[in-house]
């Protein structure tokens, strides 16, 4: 009885709806009869996820927001509205058009739903293995590994569901440092190899041992066995936990080329280039002093933009403090010709909540900040050098906040 | 050379007032007695003669004296809790003046607390400030702490972290935190520790609460930016004993001692007071932040908080001499109080901690001397030295789950809290002394001068943190030296209707620390000094109606821990600048109007706070906590009391505010003339719109007639509001972190029998058991009920 109401319903409800459609295509202005009403009512999905940040270092409040951006345009203007509310200290990565927000022990899924609107779909809680999440490398739609604190977990992206979890505590050779706090951060794959930074430091979070040194422990990513580790004197990295994006390059012939920020202990070493070359888990005799090629400025995170150019950040301690302040410019680097451009682009960027970049399709994106405004810029190498200020452009300005994350999400 | 010459004119100026007083001739005195309806003589009532200094309280029966007074006209008033207030002219002569009061009962005043105009103490109720009174005589039966009692009053929020002994921030017309000042007896509280603060003393120790909100007088010499709150205790009684036994859910117990003896011969008096508060605070905890880990998913739980224990502590022996000729009261007090408190978690729910302890000493030693001379001069100076010892523990490396499973820590050196661990033990060692003298150069004018100094070095060494005693900072020695002096003239026109009262006040600070954390660099002095000033008119339109303006600008000196860190993850600051404040507050206050068997009284107010160089908790650098100067707020709000009574069975009482507080600095400090993002933004974290209301039956003759019972419902409300700028992120707000509307029921019943004497009562709090924040996912305690037995004579 009820089935038979309920279709006398649907059936007047549809006469009544097409009733209504052929009255309002009679109205329509639009004659066109090539028009899909449909596809005219789907919305434009977007292109960029970005986390703009309210953080106020000096009142010590605020939050990251996430929200998506259809385009990047000369015009456009956005502010926080829209954006998901996220703690601090945190960044994103998107990996097959889903976005992954790490940072705290907590990494969070979001996908885009049909109305382009991102939606948490999982997460993964990793607070035994480590006080932050430092990086993220995507393998497949079911395999992925972050560096954490005390491990490497490796995860399904997909499923988001915990797989594996391999701890320092195996490592040989690091048997003098399990008693420090190791902190596990920028990460690179080589075929199947995973290769990771760890900085050891004391309790007062000074450097221990041997800040001079890059540790690198390469493992193989098919059996989760850790297999080496390799030092470079001279050189200091790691220790970078957040959004550890960029610093640890693989160009296209294998070789692992490695920014050596060496920001935190020694103050008298150089920020350096150094290289794992293809086929070998340990150092070569490849040393760039980037410090040197920069106007004598440590330069930290570089981002990949193919053949021998990388794109980082040198911080300008007369401008400001490193952390909070706008002390950063941009700069163009070519790890063969060993020469290093400073971008022509006035203005500064923050070091530590907006240190982010991405490179797509020939174009490098990259903030430039004030105290009132944040300008994503892009830089287009086609249509001149870095020294050249035709080559850029500013695409997309945050009203509130400054870009503390910007990825594809195509 | 300065702190000198500022030292040689505060002992000039006084020896000066106490010249003047000396030289007055032709004195009297008036004496008498004060009795009820049935002319039974009533104990503790206030007596003061209007527009002078002199003051006295009603002996055990009821016997009152003003010896060696200038003769003249005067006009005597009386006044004390559950009587109407009564006021005689009289003329005095060289012979003595010998009155009779008879106080007639106030049944508006019986129960509960007294927000209004009906105080016990009538020069503040004239007072042109705007302050609410709180007479806790009425809640001695009750199972609650002094800042809950606070709840109560317009314009004041309380906010807790969780159950007994929690932190708590209390913030009057918006300015909280350190910018509002706690004073027991008119003497700031000043580093005397958690276990001597607001929410442990018992309230059978305390006589009232005085809630100054803006202006802050003169006499409580101190450096409070919006507001003051005067703990008053029952100092004027001279004989009685109180003692009360609690207990209640989660395991809590709660045992107040408070007794005096005097000796009316020789005017010796012993005072012994005490309390002992402990609890389990395991109260069930549930929500977003409450879960175990499994697999790398979170499973949501409910679980009992199991690291929160709570103990606090304290005894005090008084000894001196009351009314004699050379002191009206001479008392040295020596008072020991302690603690240990378990920390269970962090900023939030989210960060679990299951070894973490902080423990407390606190040693004090005091000296009052109060004087009031003939010619109307007064004085009142008070001596105290305290040495605090606190002890932060976090040697555990492990990482708690709500269930209270742990795993080792990523290195065995890390604490709880950081990636070190620490068994910091620091000792502040205070000096503190204050001198008021107040002259009334006739009945209608007086001035009040003050003078506070207060010195407090710490020291201290962490052992496990800095195995290197070269580098423990802690070991190196750093002071704060504080001087607030005040000066303010009260003058009274056309008969008493219209008062005028300005101040000023010089504030002066200087700082011995190490300037950041890192290297132990060289120490560092920093001082600074700046003045307020302020004024406050009231105009009494009609009997009932009275209208009151304040204006004050004012300043809050840093504290010590925001100067010198906490030993933890705060670390020193020494080159921060007072914040500032202009407060303004505009009131009508309707005093009780009968209409039949109703009556009505209450109060509007409405406030303005402009705030500059705020002083915040920010980041140093990826570790570590700093406070800093940073920005300027601009606050506005209005509040309302109402009290309606309908004969003397039903007490009806509000007290609602709204404010809005909002950042108010335009541009960044670098010079740019940038406008910044938030100018004029909702200020977050704050409350903007809370009530407080209770309804109360009173039955009297209940088996008895000298019994009484009374029952009680209340209901405190506040409006949600956000963690973070409420712009930002508004459009999905299902991800905005926002503390929630908060419905708070209470009820109870309280029995007395033999007139107070025995006293029983039964109470629930949190009735429906909701999930209640004051603060961004911190779960407040759930349902609890208590049962409190008190003895008074």
């Amino acid at each position: 009885m009820m089935l038979k109401t309920m279709n006398l319903n649907l059936k007047k409800m549809g006469a009544f709806g097409l009733l209504a459609l052929i009255i309002l295509s009679a109205c329509s202005d639009d004659d066109s009869s090539d028009a899909n009403p449909i596809s005219d009512e789907m919305p434009e999905m977007p292109a960029f996820a970005i986390l703009s940040s309210t953080f106020n270092f000096n009142a010590g409040e605020g939050a990251n927001y996430l929200m998506t951006v259809n385009n990047l345009d000369e015009t456009a203007s956005q502010d926080n509205s829209s954006g998901i509310e996220l703690p601090i200290y945190t960044s994103i990565r998107t990996f097959e058009g889903d976005v992954f927000h790490y940072g705290t022990e907590l990494l969070t899924k979001y996908v885009l739903d049909d109305a382009g609107e991102l939606q948490p779909s999982g997460s993964l809680d990793l607070s035994a293995y480590g006080g932050g999440i430092s990086d993220i490398d995507f393998m497949s739609a079911s395999k992925a590994y972050v560096t954490i604190s005390r491990s490497f977990v490796e995860f399904n992206p997909t499923t988001m569901e915990l797989i594996e979890a391999v701890e320092y505590s195996g490592i040989e050779g690091l048997e003098n440092f399990q008693d420090l706090n190791i902190s596990a951060s920028e990460t690179v794959i080589r075929g199947t190899e995973l290769f990771s930074s760890i900085f050891i430091f004391n309790n007062d979070f000074t450097p221990e041992g041997t800040p001079d040194s890059v540790i690198v422990v390469s493992m193989n990513t098919n059996t989760n066995e850790l297999l080496d580790l390799a030092f470079k004197p001279g050189a200091a990295n790691g220790g970078d936990n957040y959004g550890a994006r960029g610093m640890f390059i693989e160009d296209g012939s294998g070789d692992i080329y490695i920014q050596s920020h060496a920001f935190w202990g020694d103050k008298d070493t150089p920020t350096a280039l150094v290289r794992i070359p293809s086929g070998s888990r340990q150092f070569d005799d490849y040393f760039w002093d980037l410090t040197e090629a920069c106007g004598d400025r440590k330069t930290l995170h570089a981002f990949y933009a193919g053949g021998n150019t990388a794109y980082t950040k040198a911080y300008y301690p007369e401008a400001g403090n490193y952390f909070s302040e706008f002390a950063h410019k941009w700069w163009e680097l070519d790890f063969a010709a060993q020469t290093a451009t400073v971008m022509a682009v006035d203005g500064f960027t923050t070091g530590y909540w907006s240190q982010v970049g991405l490179v797509q399709e020939d174009k490098f994106y990259f903030p430039i900040s004030d105290a009132s405004t944040n300008t994503i810029y892009e830089y287009d190498a086609s249509l001149g050098n870095a020294d050249d200020p035709t080559a850029f452009r500013s695409v997309l300005t945050l009203d509130q906040g400054v870009l503390n994350g910007i990825e594809s999400l195509e | 050379m300065t702190m000198h010459l500022r030292h040689l004119l505060l002992t000039f100026f006084c020896i000066l007032l106490v010249s003047v007083a000396w030289a007055q001739n032709d004195l009297g005195s008036i004496r008498g007695q004060v009795v009820d309806e049935a002319k039974q003589p009533l104990p503790g009532i206030n007596l003061q003669l209007l527009g002078t200094a002199y003051g006295k309280a009603s002996d055990d029966e009821g016997n009152f004296s003003f010896d060696n007074i200038p003769t003249g006209n005067y006009r005597v008033r009386a006044s004390g809790v559950g009587f109407i207030t009564y006021e005689q002219d009289i003329e005095l002569a060289e012979k003595p003046t010998m009155l009779t009061i008879r106080l007639e009962p106030d049944i508006m005043a019986l129960d509960q607390v007294e927000i209004t105009e009906k105080s016990v103490s009538s020069e503040i109720r004239a007072s042109p400030l705007n302050v609410s009174l709180i007479d806790i005589e009425p809640l001695q039966n009750r199972n609650l702490d002094l800042q809950q009692a606070l709840n109560r009053v317009a314009g004041v929020r309380v906010r807790e972290d969780g159950g007994l002994g929690s932190n708590f921030n209390l913030a009057i017309n918006g300015i909280g935190g350190r910018g509002v000042r706690y004073f027991i007896d008119g003497v700031p509280l000043e580093n005397f520790g958690r276990s001597y603060q607001v929410n442990n003393l018992p309230v059978s120790l305390i006589e009232r609460m005085e809630v100054y909100k803006g202006m802050i007088p003169v006499r409580l010499g101190a450096d409070a930016l919006g507001g003051a709150v005067n703990i008053v205790t029952k100092q004027y009684k001279t004989n009685y004993l109180d003692a009360s036994y609690s207990i209640a859910s989660f395991n809590t117990h709660r045992t107040a001692i408070n007794t005096r003896y005097t000796h009316d011969q020789t005017g010796l008096t012993i005072g012994l007071s005490g309390y002992y508060n402990y609890s389990d605070n395991d109260y069930l905890v549930e929500g977003p932040n409450v879960f175990v880990v499994e697999n790398g998913q979170r499973q949501p739980i409910k679980a009992n908080r199991f690291h929160d224990a709570y103990t606090a502590y304290m005894g005090q022996i008084e000894i001196g001499f009351l009314n004699k000729p050379w002191a009206d009261r001479l008392l040295l007090s020596g008072t020991y109080s302690g603690l240990d408190d378990e920390v269970q978690n962090g900023v939030t729910m989210e960060e679990i901690y299951g070894n973490v302890m902080e423990e407390e000493t606190n040693q004090l030693l005091a000296l009052k001397y109060d004087k009031e001379f003939s010619s109307g001069l007064a004085l009142n100076v008070y001596g105290v030295y305290n040495s605090l010892t606190t002890s932060i523990l976090d040697t555990a490396a492990r990482i708690y789950s709500w269930d209270g499973s742990f795993i080792p820590s990523f290195s065995p050196n890390n604490g709880e809290l950081s990636n070190f661990k620490s068994a910091a033990e620091f000792t502040d060692r205070t000096f503190l002394g204050r001198i008021n003298a107040s002259y009334a150069i006739n009945n209608d004018q007086k001035i009040i001068f003050n003078a506070l100094s207060s010195t407090t070095d710490r020291s201290g060494r962490d052992p496990v943190r800095f195995t290197d005693p070269t580098r423990d900072i802690y070991q190196e020695p750093t002071s704060l030296t504080k001087m607030i002096t005040g000066l303010s003239y009260r003058r009274s026109f056309l008969q008493d209707r219209l008062e005028a009262n300005i101040l000023v006040k010089h504030f002066y600070y200087a700082s011995l620390a190490i300037p950041a954390y890192g290297e132990i660099e060289d120490l560092q002095d920093y001082q600074d000094n700046d003045y307020g000033v302020g004024g406050a008119v009231k105009y009494k339109i009609n009997p009932t109606l009275t209208a009151k303006v304040s204006f004050e600008r004012t300043l809050r000196l840093p504290a010590e821990d925001e100067l010198f860190g906490d030993g933890l993850l705060n670390q020193a600051n020494p080159a921060l600048v007072p914040e500032k404040s202009q407060n303004l507050n505009i009131g009508l206050q309707y005093s009780e109007k009968r209409i039949g068997s109703h009556r009505l009284s209450g109060s509007l107010n409405a406030f303005y706070r402009n705030i500059e160089d705020q002083i915040l908790q920010g980041i140093l650098d990826l570790n570590f906590f700093i406070f800093r100067n940073v920005r300027e707020v601009r606050g506005m709000g209005s509040e309302v009391e109402l009290l309606y009574q309908y004969e003397d069975w039903l007490t009806f009482r509000n007290a609602t505010t709204f404010q809005d507080l909002r950042d108010n600095q335009e541009f960044e400090n670098d010079n740019s003339g940038i406008v910044r993002k938030n100018y004029r933004a909702i200020l977050p974290n704050t409350p903007r719109f809370f009530s407080f209301s209770e309804i109360t039956f009173t039955k009297k003759n209940v088996f008895d007639p000298e019994n009484t019972l009374s029952v009680y419902y209340n209901l405190n409300y506040v409006q949600e509001f956000f963690l973070t700028w409420s712009e930002d992120g508004a459009d999905r707000e299902e991800f905005k972190n926002t503390i929630p509307t908060q419905w708070n029921h209470g009820a109870g019943l309280n029995y007395s029998i033999k007139e107070g004497r025995y006293n029983v009562s039964f109470e629930v709090s949190n009735l429906f058991d909701n999930l209640l924040f004051d603060n961004f996912a911190l779960l407040k305690p759930r349902r609890a009920f208590s049962l409190k037995l008190r003895y008074s004579i």
